[in-house]
């Protein structure tokens, strides 16, 4: 589904500017908000590459499920909020460059 | 590749929100859990739901609280073998700066026990005191920074808010106060003032009611012996500043502290009025570092280390202006004698002192 992709894609860029824009330990809320959104939001995006199946696009979205757990947890672990979120940023638009340079 | 049908098209929708709605519930789910495993689970031991614990202590009279689903016959016995029964948790008729022995019976037998010394006449007397602040979390922190209070044989103790974590709601009290700090209180009664994990819930109503203090969200006045406690709430702001001029014009005790939750900050307009009283020190926590300082000319004490920790360090930075800026865990130690603050110490949850100060 593209609208859970731009949702997606907006929370990781939140995200993103916020590591890059605001000093920690402020950003790391931020981050624990965008993660949680797009925990839940990735959920509902994995099922739409379920159903039918799409495994490009399934990998992506259990891939950011995954971003947006770590991205959630930052604050707590030692994962780089700025290198999970530009990751959750760069997995939106692949499934899409990937059946672009198949055709 | 084509459009699937209409009735996939839904099903696919459908799946999607189910799928969100999972999710969410997993998060919902594992923060109860957490929260119940870190804040909620222990057990009971002992008839009462909560020890008794001294509340007040005046120079004739003293008052203790329990929480139990029953009768209990409370008895205190002074130095000269005089006994006395309680009535509403209150002895009255004591003899002024002695130490009293209590104890709590239940079904015949004695569940608690403990002991209090009045407030002694004397404007020279000695009196000891410890300080805590942002304690309240339940952890192994909190009740070795306990244990350490109860070392010290305080008269009484005095908090400097954030006595119950997460939230200062009543059936977190018990995990975050009474219990980790049982031993002492049974000795000692707690004046704290109210940090902002207090007055979220209900304006640190459930903490006031438990430990009997007076005034409204922390701010109160409480007179031990030569020792006056001006208690600001969390801040010092105006009206904190009008309320500390009130009392320390009136008081009579020579020997004046100021808690409050927030540390005072150069510039503040009641350091003015805290040098012209001849305040002895600000008592502060919220961060959770032990400082020494001087501001503006008072000595301030920042022990915001009985227990919940410093967590995420980049929120625990130390002070420019501290003299002594520590991390450890640990309860100041304050004693007073001839009529003046003869001693600070602070001593960490292992027992070492790490900052010893005389004026």
């Amino acid at each position: 589904m593209i609208a859970l992709r731009i949702v997606l894609g907006l929370l990781a860029g939140v995200a993103l500017v916020a590591q890059l824009l605001i000093g920690r330990p402020q950003s790391l809320t931020a981050a624990f908000v965008c993660g949680l959104l797009m925990f839940v939001v990735a959920a509902g995006s994995v099922a739409a590459d379920a159903i039918p199946l799409r495994a490009v696009a399934l990998g992506c979205s259990a891939a950011t499920l995954a971003c947006g757990l770590l991205l959630a947890l930052s604050g707590f672990a030692s994962a780089p909020p700025i290198a999970v979120a530009a990751l959750a940023l760069a997995l939106q638009p692949a499934p899409a460059v990937v059946a672009k340079l198949r055709t | 590749m084509s459009d699937p049908p209409r009735t996939v098209r839904r099903l696919r929708v459908a799946l999607v929100g189910v799928s969100m709605l999972c999710a969410f519930l997993v998060l919902l789910t594992v923060a109860a859990i957490v929260y119940w495993r870190l804040y909620l689970e222990q057990p009971t031991p002992g008839p009462f739901e909560r020890r008794p614990y001294v509340v007040r202590l005046g120079p004739t009279s003293a008052e203790l609280k329990w929480r139990i689903d029953g009768p209990v016959e409370l008895r205190a016995v002074g130095p000269d073998g005089g006994s006395f029964t309680a009535r509403g948790g209150r002895f009255d008729g004591l003899e002024p700066g002695v130490r009293y022995g209590w104890t709590a019976a239940v079904g015949g037998l004695t569940w608690a026990s403990g002991s209090f010394r009045t407030a002694p006449p004397d404007p020279d007397a000695d009196v000891t005191f410890g300080v805590i602040g942002d304690f309240g979390s339940g952890t192994n922190h909190e009740w070795a920074v306990g244990r350490v209070l109860t070392s010290m044989h305080p008269d009484f103790l005095v908090g400097a808010g954030d006595n119950s974590y997460l939230v200062a709601a009543g059936p977190l009290l018990d995990r975050n106060i009474f219990r980790p700090l049982a031993n002492v209180l049974a000795n000692a009664p707690l004046w704290t003032t109210m940090g902002e994990h207090d007055l979220i819930w209900r304006g640190g109503k459930d903490v006031a009611d438990a430990l009997d203090l007076p005034g409204e969200r922390g701010r109160y006045a409480m007179r031990y012996g030569p020792v006056q406690l001006v208690v600001l709430g969390l801040e010092a702001d105006s009206d904190a500043v009008a309320f500390a001029r009130g009392v320390l014009e009136r008081t009579t005790a020579p020997v004046r502290f100021v808690v409050v939750h927030r540390p005072v900050q150069p510039g503040n307009p009641i350091l003015a009025v805290l040098r012209r009283y001849d305040v002895s020190a600000i008592l502060a926590g919220h961060l959770h570092r032990y400082e020494r300082r001087v501001v503006g000319g008072v000595l301030e004490f920042t022990v915001g280390t009985g227990g919940e920790g410093p967590g995420n360090l980049e929120f625990t930075k130390a002070s420019p202006d501290a003299l002594k800026s520590l991390l450890d865990f640990g309860a100041l130690r304050v004693d007073v004698a001839g009529g003046k603050a003869r001693s600070y110490a602070f001593i960490d949850e292992r027992g070492r002192v790490l900052d010893r100060f005389t004026p």
